[in-house]
């Protein structure tokens, strides 16, 4: 198979913009290189549905040993009972988060997105304001912070 | 719930409020403070029965981890992606390291630094201030608009994001604001002597954002500054 150049290329010219720049995207943050090694591993390979013990594909074995760490790991860092560590992103921990404890035209309680908040919490243009009646709370005009007495009243 | 994507690297070392003992369920994602991989999060303080009588098949009260596992699979997600997993258990063991308390403290104290420095030169803060890494700063003062102030930026390789500030009267595409925050310079080793140094250079740029041979000349600087530091630096 021949290498593929022009994607490399985009890599480094990427590498290059990081570099040279000052990233200050309050969201952004540049990781170690032995979590990019971990992520460019053969790991990628493996199919792993259910949980660690609980799969539904043989030869996790090893993948279990993997996923059992970095539970473990981050109980530790935060001092909780149990964690997932599967989902792919933020917005999909949300998602299930949502599924597991809601049902379709439950009422929700979220950040106002324009003060603040995301678009899992509640926006019309998302899972979470479609499926979900949402209600929102923000912040003082004066003082930009949560109005914790005008919540109060939204929630009740 | 809470959702604690932002600050999840500064609640993890303890140093904003933890929002554990008054959240059943708190999410994240890993790559935002927490430097990790990409990807997300779920967990419980601690666990309990579910509140609406599920059972398993065998007709015991289910935990709630139970319900919330099934909310990922089978509920929103197929096959997890092990080799995020594995960068994840490494991102948490570098959390849980003295040199990630250093770290996200020095986040913090660059953050405030910074925020010091805008309001110095006359810029104007959301909510005053920071007490993580991250300030929203409200241009409206300063007649310039989240959108312009993000292109003119840009051009002199320093990336920030338009946004939305509370009550704003501009569409998203527009805005009245920008977030900065100090994460990722952080972790490429700058310091609280630096931040001054960072103020600088943006209040050069927004205050001569049509001027392209200022724009050119902080371009240039940050390039060069920006050269002696690497990528990843603890």
């Amino acid at each position: 198979m021949k290498k593929d150049n022009l994607i490399f290329e985009y890599i480094k010219e990427e590498r290059e913009r990081q570099a040279r720049g000052l990233e200050l995207i309050a969201s952004e943050n540049f990781v170690s290189q032995q979590v990019m090694e971990a992520m460019g591993s053969v790991l990628t390979n493996k199919y792993a549905e259910g949980l660690p013990g609980k799969r539904y594909y043989g030869g996790c074995e090893v993948v279990d040993k993997v996923e059992n760490l970095a539970i473990d790991r981050v109980k530790t860092l935060y001092n909780a009972e149990w964690a997932n560590v599967q989902p792919h992103s933020g917005a999909q921990a949300n998602a299930s988060v949502m599924l597991a404890v809601l049902k379709p035209g439950d009422k929700i309680l979220g950040f106002n997105l324009a003060h603040g908040g995301h678009l899992t919490h509640g926006s019309p243009v998302n899972f979470s304001g479609k499926l979900y009646v949402p209600c929102f709370y923000s912040v003082n005009r004066e003082t930009g912070r949560v109005d914790y007495e005008a919540l109060e009243k939204t929630a009740h | 719930m809470a959702d604690i994507a932002h600050p999840a690297g500064l609640i993890a070392r303890g140093l904003l409020r933890d929002p554990f003992p008054h959240c059943h369920i708190v999410t994240t994602t890993t790559h935002k403070t927490l430097r990790g991989p990409r990807g997300g999060l779920i967990m419980m303080g601690k666990d309990f029965q579910n509140p609406w009588g599920l059972t398993t098949p065998k007709g015991e009260i289910k935990m709630m981890s139970a319900v919330l596992d099934g909310g990922v699979f089978p509920g929103t997600q197929g096959g997890p992606l092990e080799h995020v997993i594995a960068a994840k258990a490494i991102a948490f063991g570098e959390a849980l390291d003295d040199s990630f308390m250093k770290y996200a403290t020095q986040v913090i104290k660059n953050a405030k630094t910074m925020a010091a420095g805008f309001l110095d030169k006359g810029y104007s803060i959301s909510s005053g201030g920071t007490d993580n890494h991250c300030m929203l700063i409200d241009l409206r003062n300063k007649n310039l608009t989240g959108k312009k102030a993000e292109d003119a930026l840009i051009k002199a390789d320093i990336t920030v994001n338009k946004n939305m500030v509370p009550f704003d009267d501009k569409s998203p595409f527009v805005t009245s604001g920008i977030r900065i925050g100090t994460a990722a310079v952080t972790t490429r080793g700058l310091k609280e002597k630096d931040m001054g140094k960072v103020v600088e250079l943006i209040d050069t740029v927004l205050m001569n954002s049509e001027n392209e041979t200022k724009i050119a000349d902080v371009k240039k600087e940050v390039n060069k500054w920006m050269k002696k530091y690497k990528l990843f630096a603890w």
